[in-house]
């Protein structure tokens, strides 16, 4: 079993303690692991936590003086606790040093928490949602069936794929709630009784439910349980009123228990069984199940496939339903629950995995200069302190701790900054995100960039301590600070850290400008349906039996919803424009249309809307007109062509009027609308039949109403308004959904404009941090220069051409990396292709344009310095001399 | 030996002494022993209670015992332990009882 992230890190500092006490480890962290599992109150879990690791760091400090002290009055100077000794006497130092150059220390450590945060919040997310295993028992043994969901006859089948120990399935749909204060419509997941023992659930009061369990049966969520009852123990045996029906509460889930989003919709917040008795679960047309089941032991996915394809092969025999339009058998793909859970979401953290792994590259090029720069700064220092009789080691050592010193504190903070970031990343993330309830910090990847920010502070912390080797002493006093040759070697290093730090952040600056540039591409595609002042209301009446009844209510609702003083107009349809987004597709369509007697292959969507629809979304008729509310309910059913269907049909728009075609019910084309962006800005709606709701041929749980107001505006609570006008027709409909179609559209945009954003923060801390590791490079260029540019101002050369000289190094260094980052950031683009919408992935005015970026920022970094250089006063740095 | 030598006792050490004197325990079972005689306020916390058990064996007070797999060790009082033990407490009688009467009438 894993350990819960809080032991595992008592672990880690129980590790700190002395050798004698270490011995204990084992059990000091399998006792702390037993009171936090044992405890099942949060508050008490925290009090513990809390008394554990407040009293750690007394103990330690006790537990190290003792230690100490025994080993020091045998009388033994020279032994392990003297070094330790001197290690603390050598932090004090490097601190007392560090606090000398506090805008140094405050820049190293302000890099590493920088870097340290930001990839330990990305992975922590990316690990959790992608890489750790699912929480349930043998998670490795669970599989998903593909392909949609799966229908009763089917499932029951099933059972004879022998390669399966236990299979489970689910459904899920919004029921209402009714009875206490106003109607809510809830998720509710109906499940078999295997779904409990597949996933491991238990019941944290009552029972979870069994085969005998009927419709009048129902579990609730551990966290509905807390939230709308308070986690009232005496919920167990209530009667709730689910559409309408009495349903006791015959237990409660387990808080813990983590609902799989592939079977289930996420925050389900009740459970109830199958009734096999009803009719769509026996009709092998109704496919409603999402399935997942535990193969045996030792049994490989593809013996899984061959007994799920050999079952799909023997019901084809006497159901048409298992073979496509061409007579291809079904194909229901067999994979791991795991694989399924991530799916969609695995290329968009991957890619923020790169960008924040660069990132944290850029800090630590930069760390490294930074601490080249100082280091080079001290050789003079270095070489007083060995002429006063310092030996290497202890310079070595004493660097050593200014680099541990400046990595620990950077790594404090910056565990500090990812756990609010992970807490900011969760909560910003317009994607549902698998999991993302559970995620916590990461110890192994905050411990694997700590470790990198230490390495390179060490690293390059040492630098000056090994260029000290082997040069006699007397050199450095001699030369007196002037250039020495020696420091050739370290320039090139450090050019060649400014260069690598331009490339990566170049890489950054493209990729954001391509996600940004496609942001603003994805909002300047036109809707083709009018969005300012119209609201719309979402609904499922769950209650509507036929079409005629769902017919009644809606024009009902839209006749009580137009006479809301401010509203100009009124409409309803089975769907509204944006409401589904992403791939998904709302209810009905048809597989292709016959034209006398020749078939259109396409898939159709099928649009049932009430006559306002054309006039308040004002969609453009580009041939024909919409029908009238006479013609409505006649036969053939007068419908509304897309353009690609129209185009497709009958070769063009103005062909269409009036040609008549077979879709699954005869119809006459009165009109034409231009392509429109019914399913997201980013998706052509394609081919699309617009008819009449008097024409719906079934009773259906969903209608969407939509309004729109007049210029004046409504006065008043609109939506409230909206709310009471459904009611004053369905007092038992729940309305959770008022939105403006301005807001809906915001809403099928915040994944791009959250990932853009994202991209472009990374993007601008890298570019940031190489302007801030040029100018600091250059700084100390034109530092190391002060006499000879003193010199050549003393001997006539003008201000000018100092600067000149200093803000060409710098473009120069800058050039050289942006030539290297061009490679990278094409490569980039690659990556990016599915992310990327209205731009080529290699887009030369992106790359020029983060190049040129890239440049000014270059530009103004060596400005200052170059500035500086140009004011030296040649009398004073001759006079230092 | 001498008993009294290291009294007064911490709470902490009483309590932890108080329980061996029922039977051989081990770290976690003390630390819940402990806490089920929530009187004594005293709630211990893995790190400090191995530190004071290291303590009490290095005086001889108890003694670890390896259990049959060898992982988990538990811990019996000894002679001098329960001598402490037992010499804390009649401090502690004999303090209660010529304290007492100064509140005896307050109730």
């Amino acid at each position: 079993m894993r350990r819960r992230p809080v032991v595992r890190l008592y672990a880690a500092l129980l590790l700190l303690l002395p050798p004698d006490l270490r011995g204990y480890r084992g059990e000091m962290v399998e006792a702390f692991e037993r009171m936090q599992a044992e405890e099942k109150d949060r508050g008490a879990r925290l009090r513990i936590t809390v008394r554990a690791f407040g009293r750690l760091p007394a103990v330690m400090v006790l537990e190290w003086l003792e230690h100490l002290g025994a080993r020091r009055a045998p009388g033994r100077t020279t032994t392990t606790g003297g070094r330790r000794m001197e290690l603390f006497r050598d932090l004090r130092h490097a601190l007392r040093s560090l606090a000398k150059a506090p805008a140094f220390a405050l820049a190293a450590v302000g890099l590493v928490a920088i870097g340290v945060g930001s990839v330990t919040t990305i992975f922590s997310v990316v690990d959790h949602v992608l890489l750790r295993a699912l929480p349930y028992p043998d998670e490795e043994r669970l599989v998903y069936l593909q392909n949609g969901s799966h229908s009763g006859p089917f499932y029951q089948r099933l059972d004879e794929v022998e390669t399966v120990e236990v299979w489970a399935a689910a459904s899920s749909r919004d029921v209402r709630l009714t009875g206490s204060g106003e109607p809510r419509l809830l998720p509710l997941s109906r499940v078999t009784p295997g779904f409990w023992e597949l996933l491991g659930a238990r019941a944290a009061r009552g029972r979870l439910l069994n085969a005998s369990d009927g419709n009048d049966a129902v579990v609730v969520s551990g966290a509905a349980w807390r939230s709308r009852w308070g986690g009232d123990p005496g919920l167990v045996g209530r009667t709730l009123q689910i559409d309408g029906e009495p349903a006791v509460v015959v237990g409660v889930l387990d808080p813990d228990f983590e609902a799989p989003e592939a079977l289930v919709d996420p925050g389900t917040e009740f459970w109830r069984a199958f009734d096999w008795t009803e009719e769509s679960l026996r009709d092998t047309d109704f496919n409603l199940l999402q399935v997942a089941g535990r193969v045996r032991v030792g049994v490989g996915l593809e013996s899984v496939q061959a007994g799920v394809d050999g079952l799909l092969a023997a019901l084809a025999e006497s159901d048409v339903n298992f073979r496509t339009r061409e007579g291809e058998l079904v194909r229901v793909p067999v994979v791991s629950l795991a694989e399924e859970t991530v799916y969609e979401v695995r290329r968009g953290l991957g890619l923020l995995l790169g960008a924040v792994g660069l990132l944290l590259l850029v800090a630590c090029a930069n760390l490294a200069h930074l601490f080249l720069a100082r280091g080079l700064g001290r050789t003079r220092e270095m070489a007083v302190r060995r002429a006063l009789g310092a030996r290497t080691g202890d310079l070595t050592r004493h660097l050593l701790a200014e680099s541990l010193a400046v990595g620990l504190a950077g790594g404090l903070v910056g565990t500090l900054l990812a756990a609010g970031g992970l807490r900011l990343f969760t909560a910003l993330s317009p994607t549902a995100l698998p999991r993302a309830a559970s995620v916590s910090l990461d110890l192994r990847i905050l411990g694997f960039a700590l470790g990198m920010a230490v390495l390179t502070a060490v690293l390059f912390g040492l630098v000056p301590a090994l260029r000290g080797v082997g040069a006699e002493v007397s050199d450095h006093l001699h030369a007196g600070g002037r250039t020495a040759t020696g420091t050739r070697h370290s320039r090139r290093l450090r050019h060649g850290l400014v260069a690598v730090e331009v490339a990566l952040s170049l890489i950054l600056v493209a990729s954001a400008g391509l996600l940004v540039r496609s942001f603003v591409a994805v909002q300047a595609q036109e809707t083709g349906f009018r969005v300012a002042d119209v609201w719309t209301v979402p609904l499922s009446p769950t209650g509507v039996e036929t079409a005629e009844d769902l017919l009644s209510l809606m024009e009902g609702i839209a006749g009580e919803a137009a006479g809301i003083p401010g509203v100009a107009e009124a409409a309803w349809g089975l769907t509204m424009p944006l409401e589904l987004t992403g791939g998904n597709r709302c209810c009905w369509g048809t597989r292709g249309v016959t034209v006398d007697s020749r078939e259109v292959d396409a898939r159709v969507s099928l649009h049932p809307v009430s006559v306002a629809y054309f006039d308040l979304l004002e969609l453009e008729l580009t041939a024909g007109r919409r029908w009238s509310a006479g013609e409505a309910a006649g036969t053939p059913v007068p419908v509304v062509l897309s353009e690609p269907l129209a185009a497709a049909a009958f070769g063009s728009a103005a062909a269409a009027v009036g040609r008549s075609f077979e879709a699954s019910f005869p119809a006459v084309v009165v009109g034409v609308t231009a392509d429109n962006r019914h399913y997201g800005l980013e998706t052509p709606h394609g081919p699309a039949i617009y008819l009449p709701v008097e024409h719906l041929p079934f009773g259906i749980p969903k209608a969407h109403l939509a309004v729109r107001v007049e210029a004046a505006g409504v006065t008043g609570d609109l939506p409230r308004a909206l709310r009471e006008a459904v009611w004053s027709e369905a007092p038992e409909l729940p309305v959770p959904t008022v939105r403006s179609l301005e807001g809906w559209l915001d809403r099928s945009t915040a994944e791009r404009r959250f990932q853009s954003a994202l991209f472009g923060t990374f993007a601008t801390l890298a570019l940031v941090l190489a302007a801030v590791g040029l100018y600091g490079t250059l700084l100390y260029m034109a530092g190391e220069r002060r006499k000879e540019v003193g010199i050549r101002l003393a001997l006539g050369a003008t201000r000018g051409s100092v600067e000149r000289r200093l803000l060409r190094s710098g473009l120069g260094l800058t050039l050289a990396g942006v030539l290297l980052g061009l490679g990278g950031a094409w490569y980039a683009g690659r990556l990016l292709e599915t992310q990327i919408f209205g731009v080529e992935r290699g887009d030369p005015a992106t790359l020029l344009g983060a190049a040129g970026v890239l440049l000014a920022t270059a530009a103004v970094a060596s400005w200052l310095p170059a500035r500086r250089a140009g004011r030296t006063d040649p009398v004073e740095t001759l006079r230092t001399e | 030996m001498d008993p009294t030598e290291h009294l007064p006792l911490s709470p902490r050490d009483l309590m932890i002494l108080a329980v061996l004197a029922e039977g051989p325990n081990h770290g976690y079972g003390l630390i819940k022993a402990v806490e089920a005689r929530s009187r004594s306020g005293v709630l211990l916390d893995p790190a400090n209670l191995y530190r004071t058990l290291r303590r009490m064996r290095s005086l001889a007070w108890i003694e670890d015992l390896d259990d049959e797999a060898g992982r988990r060790r538990t811990h019996r009082i000894t002679r001098e332990g329960r001598a402490v033990l037992k010499a804390e407490l009649g401090r502690l009688e004999r303090l209660l009882a010529d304290a007492r009467p100064a509140v005896a009438g307050e109730g």
